[in-house]
């Protein structure tokens, strides 16, 4: 699997990061190698096999509708980078 | 199956009002009404301040975890019953990625591999006949957050009490033909959950939403062509709106010989017009996959006939009881459509074997509801209580009917006296002396105007509405006018 | 070294001392010096009169960062969290507070518990405190130093495919891996869902014992926990039937001194009267390419929360939304962590899912059913924690290098297993090295019986 630029830049997209040109090959190398390691899956014959979902002998695992505790609006904020209270907020989104 | 239903003589002559038909499909998502989330226990009550119902979970904080509310699964089986859809004995949540401010996992927990419903049919009422739309399958979800753009201040707010409220989505397979039958559809919708009582409705608090999803083709044409998809539109009548542009968008360009682009597009309730959202080259690729986080779902099929009990009769089934009771059409239809009100006549006819369905109908229709749009009264026992004796004073001649309709049952529930007294002391109830009262007023009458008299003693019984004028004038309309016309009759006759 | 002093006041300064003394090894990123001796002086307090004294009274642990503390620091070692104060306590923190434990401290660690030898780590390298400039092994490196120099009893640290055993192994303590759902990760911050797990690491079985039975079962913020009621001890006179993972032994990667250890071992434990057999598992070269297609991509989705809005690190002067979250992420997040989020990414994107994620999840199932074939014949396995003793901090290893070197630990993960790594060994130059042992699902009980006789017996030789 070749790890090509038109890739890379989809995938740093999807995962919301700007690689710096240097770092992007670094990274792309890297990935490349990965992906011809990881190509060893394909030796196996695997019809039928039914994937593994979930680990967890755990069936049916629900919650009763109560409420419970919530943050104040201090603390939910507290850590936020940037807020008007009692908003968190974020660079403006132009709505068209 | 739709081109079966339609005769090739009638597509003709829809073609010539119409060259091209709409095929679209819904994707309606509703609220429902728990108490709490769908993965962890804020509450969802709408109108508190922003970001006052949220929780470590919520906001997303490291190493929180989702934990599945079971009145949302419940929720979901008890729609899917209701609609005949399948209940799948084994599902699980998926993981769908996006970035967005008002996301703050970073994905949105949803099912996308195994829907906890599967197939049924919706059936509702469009152009007087029942209509029935298939569908495809309903899955459980959570909502995001709301981001609010508006104001002077360079940055965006956002408000997280609506991220992870519990949502059904409702997926229809592309069978409707018109925008009139979404909108009808949704109309039904709406009852069928407010029935089911797992979601009020409630359009103007965004409890209902859809994504519209139309193509248009030449009449007669089998296979679909591109279609657009609408994004959250919130209401019926938009939802209308919508469609009908968009149908005329695509139509025109198909007329101009061109193609339709698959794309998604957002309504805009001010300009009545859809606009472009992003194109099929900006889709998401959302990386679903399974929640490693929340075991699968197993509904075993005890479960899930426990939660068919719960199904009550739903809308269609009462229209049609109500009409075998005799009622009128379109006092059924106006009963039907308001559940409280329909469960309150319905313990009310069973409670009372002496006035026909039809007359109890027209009673709640013509007094009763909008009495109730108006102010707030007991409900159930109270009020079946008061319903009763209201009748029975009015059956028993005691009081003039619509005297008693305008003055008496308006305020039938501000004291705690009897109708009767309550009717006396606001003035209307009649006693035995105001009987024998009649009988002299009317002789007084016929002495006063002896050449009506006569002429109706002759046979001109057109004067008889003349007396009885007289008699309500001079009784302030309290009179009861068979009464009065009784003893006129007798006045004549002795003479 | 073990902890000595007899108050909690007094072991608690013991332990502060400790780190104190060995700050250049970097195991911990806060020391909680004050609280821990305040608590301590309570405890104490406590217990001169006459109160009742919880079951882990007056133990000292440490806690990786990862593991959230109400109204302490939380930032799994990136500066993508930087800032940031839990606002709630993991059920692990809460249980070993209510059992009357002390928290001494946030241990260091790689970046998001990615890598193998805790250089990923925004606050620097772990030394491991044996041998001159070695890594300790990761993700939990500071954990297993923080117990190699006496600055706390247990270090409560988290396993995702081997971040526990494999620096015990190379530092020279126990770790211990439970059961995938034995333990509450709820307020552990997730890297891959699937096989994240709390372990220990520690001297003293008994204690790792004790601290694992108060922090175990069922916690309502945890839905994939299963309950595990039983707290009898596991104890039996018959000798134990082992399987030696025969190709394990035999792996290319393997250094030549720790497979001669191993067989030794095995020798040792058959003329005790164990009876030990070896099997070749087939799917031995599958397990690293499962693990990081899986892992990588929970990790992806794990790490999407953070993007700046609610807490955090926020990149200034972004032009717009998608701006932010871009400069944001791409400078808050270390190499490794991108690297793990770009292959996981990639392997749920549209197109490839099938081919690499869905195929994984079927490798998934061979492995793990695979592995409870062998567990229903013997009774525990045996086979290598790392294919090396610690390196050198200096040495230059690519990506896939280090990956590979995870090949004995991601087993148990992948298949969800009991497994503890036991320091038996050390080299010429007196690097440690451990033995790993992978029990049957919730059979922590009888795993830890046979981890204590394998112990003692190797002891008296």
């Amino acid at each position: 699997m070749k790890v090509d630029e038109a890739l890379i830049l989809n995938l740093e997209k999807l995962a919301r990061l700007s690689l710096e040109a240097d770092e992007r090959v670094r990274l792309s190398a890297d990935l490349e190698e990965i992906l011809q390691m990881v190509a060893k899956l394909e030796e196996l014959n695997l019809e039928g096999v039914e994937p593994l979902r979930h680990m967890s002998p755990v069936k049916h695992q629900v919650r009763q509708d109560k409420e419970e505790a919530h943050l104040t609006i201090e603390e939910a904020l507290q850590n936020a980078p940037k807020y008007d209270k009692p908003f968190f907020t974020v660079p403006k989104v132009i709505k068209r | 199956m739709f081109p079966r239903i339609f005769s090739s003589s009638l597509l003709k002559f829809a073609s010539m009002h119409q060259e091209f038909e709409a095929v679209i499909g819904l994707e309606v998502h509703i609220q429902t009404n728990s108490k709490t989330k769908a993965f962890c226990g804020d509450s969802t009550a709408f109108g508190a301040s922003p970001n006052a119902q949220v929780s470590a979970v919520s906001l997303a904080h490291p190493g929180t975890l989702p934990r599945i509310n079971k009145r949302h699964v419940e929720q979901a089986t008890l729609l899917g019953l209701s609609l005949g859809c399948t209940i799948q004995p084994i599902t699980y949540f998926d993981r769908k990625h996006y970035f967005y401010a008002d996301l703050p996992k970073g994905f949105q927990t949803t099912q996308d591999g195994s829907p906890i419903c599967i197939g049924g049919t919706f059936e509702f009422m469009h152009n007087e006949k029942v209509h029935s739309i298939r569908i495809h399958h309903i899955h459980m979800e959570e909502d995001a957050g709301k981001s609010l753009h508006e104001g002077e201040q360079p940055f965006s707010q956002i408000d997280l009490n609506r991220a992870g409220v519990p949502l059904l989505e409702m997926v229809t397979e592309p069978d409707f033909r018109s925008a009139e039958e979404v909108h009808d559809f949704i109309h039904a919708l709406r009852l069928h959950v407010q029935y089911l009582a797992i979601s009020d409705g409630n359009m103007e608090e965004g409890s209902l939403r859809c994504d519209c999803n139309i193509s248009v083709r030449p009449h007669g044409q089998e296979t679909l062509n591109n279609r657009c998809e609408i994004k959250n539109v919130n209401s019926a009548r938009f939802a209308r709106q919508a469609i009908n542009y968009e149908i005329q968008r695509q139509s025109k360009i198909m007329r101009e010989g061109g193609m339709v682009d698959q794309e998604t597009r957002e309504f805009s309730a001010s300009t009545g017009k859809t606009t472009l959202l992003r194109s099929k080259e900006d889709a998401h690729d959302y990386r679903y996959f399974p929640e490693p986080d929340l075991p699968p779902l197993h509904m075993s099929p005890g479960d899930i006939k426990q939660l068919e009990t719960l199904v009550p009769e739903l809308p269609l089934a009462k229209m049609s009881r109500f009409l075998e009771l005799g009622i009128e059409e379109k006092d059924a239809r106006l009963l039907v459509g308001n559940k409280s009100a329909s469960d309150e006549f319905d313990a009310y006819l069973t409670s009372d074997r002496e006035h026909t369905p039809r007359a109890i109908a027209k009673f709640w229709i013509n007094q009763l509801m909008p009495q109730q749009k108006e102010r707030s009264i007991p409900e159930g026992r109270a009020l079946q209580k008061r319903v009763r004796e209201y009748l029975n004073l009015l059956d028993g001649g005691k009081v003039n009917r619509s005297a008693a309709n305008q003055k008496l049952w308006p305020v039938a529930f501000d004291s705690n006296l009897s109708l009767e007294s309550v009717a006396k002391e606001i003035g209307i109830l009649r006693d035995g002396s105001e009987a024998l009262d009649l009988d002299s007023l009317v002789k007084d009458l016929i002495v006063q105007n002896p050449v009506e008299a006569e002429k109706l003693r002759r046979g001109k019984k057109g004067l008889i509405s003349f007396f009885m004028g007289q008699v309500m004038r001079a009784t302030g309309g309290k009179a009861e006018p068979q009464k009065v016309s009784e003893a006129i009759k007798k006045a004549i006759d002795q003479k | 070294m073990a902890l000595k002093g007899t108050t909690c006041v007094e072991r608690t300064r013991i332990a502060l001392a400790n780190a104190e003394q060995h700050r250049d090894r970097n195991a911990f990123v806060e020391l909680f010096a004050e609280e821990a001796l305040q608590r301590a002086q309570v405890l104490d307090k406590k217990k001169s009169e006459g109160g009742s004294l919880g079951a882990l009274f007056g133990v000292i642990v440490s806690i990786k960062d990862v593991i959230a503390y109400q109204g302490h620091s939380l930032t799994a070692c990136s500066k993508i969290l930087d800032g940031f104060r839990s606002v709630y306590s993991a059920t692990v923190v809460e249980r070993l507070l209510e059992a009357d434990a002390i928290i001494i401290g946030r241990t260091n660690c790689d970046e998001f518990a990615m890598g193998s030898d805790n250089r990923t780590s925004i606050y620097g390298p772990v030394k491991n405190a044996i041998g001159n400039n070695k890594i300790p092994g990761g993700s939990s490196g500071g954990a297993a130093v923080s117990v190699q120099v006496g600055a706390c009893d247990v270090a409560v640290a988290s396993d995702t495919g081997g971040s526990v055993r494999q620096p015990a192994g190379l530092c020279g303590v126990v770790g211990f891996k439970p059961t995938y759902g034995t333990i509450s990760r709820h307020g552990l911050i997730a890297y891959g869902s699937s096989f994240d797990q709390i372990g220990l690491l520690g001297y003293d079985l008994s204690q790792l014992e004790m601290v694992f039975e108060v922090i175990k079962g069922r916690d309502d913020h945890d839905a994939t926990l299963i309950d595990t009621p039983d707290h009898t001890p596991f104890a039996t006179d018959e000798p134990p039937r082992i399987g030696l993972m025969q190709n394990a032994l035999e792996h290319k990667s393997l250094d030549p001194h720790i497979k001669e250890s191993i067989q030794k071992l095995t020798g040792d434990l058959q003329s005790n009267g164990a009876s030990v057999e070896t099997f070749a598992f087939e799917f031995l070269d599958y397990v690293i390419p499962t693990y990081y297609v899986l892992a990588s991509a929970e990790a992806s989705s794990n790490l999407s929360r953070y993007d700046g809005v609610r807490y955090g690190y926020r990149a200034e002067e972004a032009e717009s939304l998608d701006d932010m979250y871009r400069k944001t992420r791409t400078v808050g997040f270390g190499d490794e962590v991108k690297r793990r989020i770009l292959l996981g990414t990639f392997v749920l994107s549209y197109g490839y899912y099938d081919q690499y994620f869905g195929k994984a999840q079927q490798v998934r199932r061979l492995i793990r059913d695979e592995l409870q074939v062998q567990l229903d014949r013997y009774d525990y396995l045996i086979l290598p924690m790392s294919p090396s003793v610690a390196w050198g901090i200096d040495e230059v290893k690519s990506p896939v290098e280090l990956y590979l070197a995870d090949i004995y630990s991601v087993l148990a993960n992948l298949a969800g297993l009991p497994a503890m790594s036991l320091p038996l060994w050390t080299n010429k130059s007196g690097m440690p090295y451990g033995l790993q042992i992978l029990g049957a699902p919730f059979q922590e009980k009888k795993l830890l019986f046979h981890a204590r006789e394998i112990m003692s017996s190797h002891e008296k030789r």
